[in-house]
């Protein structure tokens, strides 16, 4: 080889490590580009057995995760896994061969002490503990080689209603879609250009390496179902999946996956129909534990209260945000909902759009009739609409709820913005000051940073919050919000219970009602006898009815699912200012009375002798977990990166020069000689 | 091939490594400098003053150690567009002054290469964008891996976490490893 044929090879050398450094820096995130693609003969595998037990209104889940180490080390792993956002998870056990190890509710870091302490000692022992309020994560450690463990997890949780129809829902894996949703204090995630957060807030989640798309091993799960529905069914379905379904009586029926190894990667959702003229309209279900009495309570407001007399014409004005912050997708999926929404205008209404940044600007100078013209006209606005400049939040609110000109229209300010603003509470004043009749609803947009905002906003608006994630759910959620936007609204309801009852009733503030939705009270009772009266209105209606209610079956949960329900409110209590040691102590007493894991407490089982020799060492290992279907191979959530190439081209670059040279005299000596 | 065409190539391509490595140099040294003015409007009270027109961060805080003689201008968010600049503070982590967590990471080539001389004890003072400075004291100095986010998990106690990538000396543009020196607040004057 001649000296020019090494030169060559030495640079192109230099190069590809300089384009392989490159493509590195330009990859957001690094968590687990290592241990996924190569060690996949080490890892652990995971399959997922899930009992449903329906019953009326509430339902019980079994979760079984077994574990296999297949390895020759022995083994901890880490396991990331979704459940439904309202799950009041209150067991877990260990289970080893034929041996089960039930586990003990601690304060959290004490669990996460006893965890260690007994990982460390050799003995058997996992860790549940919750990460977001549908994020957990178990940790097993000490698995010997080649040896299965089951964990097996339970929760309760209430079942939905909406429209005569029931639904539960059971999200088997969690992807990318849970980071920006999150928001923690009045913190915002930012999310990158290609769409995905690249930090995630304190106190928050790491995901599991995701198995890469060669690999053959897929997370498999089993479902099981039992519905004991209490009335006849006309229907039951699974969205997603095929089922095979069995009616064993009217009332009870049977569904399970039809496929054995059906593959993590979506949301199992069941859904089943009462029969004609068979939809419950109230349900009253109570367990007693201890000294008190918990009651679970449901009310399905009439249809005919949502009839509204003469229609009165609407007046609809879209406050869109242009700020800076909404650059890039935010802005396409604000254009696009807002064409929708014009699009959907109707001949004798009037409407307005605002759109706002360091100013505001509006299509008119008041509200105009909805014509033809004028949605040519509207249309021809959003579309020139673009992102730049400040966030004057307040001056544009302000202009849509000023001009109230007309007291017999029924009003309606539909705000887009991704709330990235810092002012929330003067702007939450000015809400309660002139809102008047108007109904604020909130659309939330992008990565919706500051859904705090946005939540609250609506709730001082006595609107809704809609929040639009991606592009594909724009039709989607915005139609479910022109829904709500057409039918009237029954508010300020109110439960009273008997005096003697000493009733303590969770959400202490009842949110307000679409048609088709059920009113749904946790409440803990001294006495279970007597009559709770419920009033609300409409527009046009008041509403009063009442419940009686008696010693009826026993029904286990419901001290679970009141427990979970205050939690969450306590929760969100702190956005409203209360202290948060206090809530912390609160809901730490709380959940350990209940055994309920939470943010603050965790579930911890521990083996009693140890089994791993001491002289052999540990190996931690996540457990791959399926990408959600749809979903390209991406690269995950961490630490920031602090790594960059300069240094490195830096001396690439001298290194070269210095080559350079050293060959032009190199060249000149030769000349010379 | 002609000796003097190699020889060419090579001094233009090493010339254009030393230029993007100055580059992003130059662009974290810079940064300060653009980022004092549109700081000091901060501190007169406007709110989110972007340093350049098209920026999609601003200054949220001012972070000094005395000892090293180090002080760097923050911005919102530790993008990697942001991190060119500037230390960022991680989006949801605590603001400075507010209770909890706030988490504070920069390149380990640029502004966060001191953090290898910090030592126990040091004082890192961080001034909000209301001027109110907040001490904290370094307690702990750890090396940990990616995967391990327990360190920073922690809400509850109002800290300073200062994240660099480790080992410094490594010229890599990825790294496995953080560094992070962790402060608890003393108290605000």
């Amino acid at each position: 080889m001649n000296l020019s044929q090494i030169i060559c090879a030495f640079t192109l050398s230099l190069l590809t490590l300089s384009v392989v450094q490159h493509t590195k820096a330009d990859t957001p995130i690094l968590l687990f580009t290592n241990d996924t693609a190569e060690n996949s003969t080490e890892a652990t595998l995971l399959d997922t057995d899930v009992n449903i037990f329906i019953n009326g209104i509430t339902a019980r889940v079994i979760v079984n995760q077994k574990f296999k180490n297949i390895s020759t080390e022995w083994q901890e792993a880490t396991y990331m896994f979704p459940l439904p956002e309202n799950s009041a998870v209150d067991h877990m056990k260990l289970i080893i061969g034929e041996r089960i190890i039930e586990a003990d509710i601690q304060e959290r870091q004490q669990a996460k002490k006893t965890y260690i302490a007994a990982k460390q000692s050799g003995k058997k022992t996992s860790l549940l503990e919750q990460q977001r309020p549908n994020i957990f994560t178990t940790r097993i450690a000490n698995i010997a080689p080649g040896e299965e463990i089951s964990v097996r997890i339970e929760y309760q949780q209430e079942v939905a209603y909406d429209k005569g129809i029931f639904q539960l829902r059971f999200p088997s894996v969690v992807g990318p879609r849970y980071t920006p949703i999150q928001t923690i204090k009045e913190a915002a995630v930012t999310i990158g250009d290609d769409g995905f957060s690249q930090i995630l807030p304190p106190g928050s989640i790491e995901i599991s390496p995701i198995i890469p798309p060669t690999s053959q091993d897929k997370n498999c799960i089993t479902i099981n179902a039992k519905i004991n529905a209490g009335i006849e069914l006309a229907s039951l379905e699974s969205s997603y999946h095929d089922i095979i379904k069995k009616k064993i009586s009217p009332g009870l029926w049977s569904a399970r996956l039809e496929m054995d190894d059906t593959i993590a990667d979506r949301d199992f959702v069941l859904s089943w129909k009462p029969k004609l003229g068979q939809e419950p309209k109230a349900a009253f279900f109570q367990h007693k534990q201890g000294e008190d009495h918990y009651a679970l309570m449901m009310l399905v407001p009439g249809d005919e209260l949502f009839k509204e007399g003469a229609r009165l014409p609407k007046e609809t004005v879209f406050v869109i945000d242009t700020s800076g912050s909404m650059g890039g997708a935010s802005i396409r999926q604000a254009r696009l909902a807002l064409e929708l929404a014009v699009k959907r205008l109707s001949v004798g209404d009037f409407f307005n759009i605002i759109e706002f940044d360091s100013n505001y600007t509006s299509l008119f100078q008041k509200s105009r009739a909805v014509t033809e013209t004028t949605k040519q006209q509207a249309m021809a606005f959003v579309r020139g609409l673009v992102a730049d400049g400040g966030t004057e939040m307040s001056a544009a609110l302000l202009a849509s709820l000023n001009n109230q000109q007309s007291l017999n229209r029924v009003r309606q300010v539909i705000f887009l913005t991704d709330g990235a603003i810092g002012n929330e509470h003067y702007l939450f004043s000015i809400i309660k000051e002139k809102l008047g009749k108007t109904r604020l609803f909130t659309v939330g947009i992008g990565s919706a940073p500051n859904s705090f905002f946005m939540k609250k906003a609506a709730e001082y608006g006595r609107g809704t919050f809609t929040y639009i994630g991606k592009v594909e759910e724009v039709s989607e959620k915005m139609q479910g919000l022109f829904t709500k936007l057409s039918s009237p609204v029954l508010t300020n309801l109110k439960v009273q219970w008997p005096e003697n009852a000493d009733a303590e009733m969770w959400p202490e503030k009842i949110p307000d009602l679409y048609q088709g939705e059920p009113l749904m009270i946790k409440a803990k009772l001294k006495s279970p006898q007597g009559t709770v009266s419920i009033s609300g209105q409409t527009r046009d209606n008041l509403w009063n009815t009442s419940l009686n209610f008696s010693d009826q079956e026993k029904h286990e949960g419901i001290p679970q699912l009141w427990a979970r329900q205050k939690i969450a409110s306590l929760q969100d209590s702190i956005y409203e200012g209360a202290n948060s040691g206090q809530v912390k102590s609160e809901i730490t007493a709380l959940a350990i009375k209940h055994h309920l894991v939470s943010k603050y407490t965790s579930l911890v089982a521990v083996d009693k002798t140890p089994v791993r020799p001491q002289e052999k060492s540990l190996i931690s290992k996540k457990v791959r977990q399926n990408l959600p279907k749809g979903w390209d191979h991406y690269k995950t959530l961490g630490y920031p990166k602090t790594a960059l190439r300069d240094d490195l081209n830096i001396g690439i670059g001298l290194l070269l020069l210095l080559l350079s040279a050293f060959l032009m005299i190199r060249h000149r000596g030769k000349m010379v000689a | 091939m002609s000796r003097k065409k190699i020889i060419i190539g090579l001094v233009v391509a090493g010339i254009c490594f030393f230029i993007d490595g100055i580059y992003l140099k130059a662009k974290a040294i810079l940064g300060q400098y653009l980022l004092e003015t549109s700081w000091q409007q901060t501190l007169d009270g406007e709110i989110h003053v972007k340093p350049w027109p098209w920026a999609d961060t601003w200054p949220i805080a001012k972070l000094v150690h005395s000892r090293l003689n180090e002080h760097y201008i923050v911005l919102e968010g530790a993008t990697g567009r942001t991190l060119a600049f500037a230390p960022g503070l991680l989006s949801g982590s605590a603001r400075p002054g507010k209770s909890g967590h706030s988490i504070i990471s920069a390149h380990r080539t640029s502004h966060f290469r001191f953090l290898q001389f910090a030592k126990i004890g040091d004082i890192f003072v961080l001034t909000d964008q209301a001027g109110i400075d907040y001490r904290y004291k370094v307690d702990d100095i750890q090396i940990v891996d990616i995967n391990d986010t327990d360190l920073i998990a922690n809400n509850d106690i109002s800290r300073l976490t200062l994240i660099t990538c480790y080992p410094f000396e490594d010229l890599s543009a990825s790294s496995s490893k953080r560094f992070i020196v962790s402060a608890i607040l003393e108290n605000s004057t």
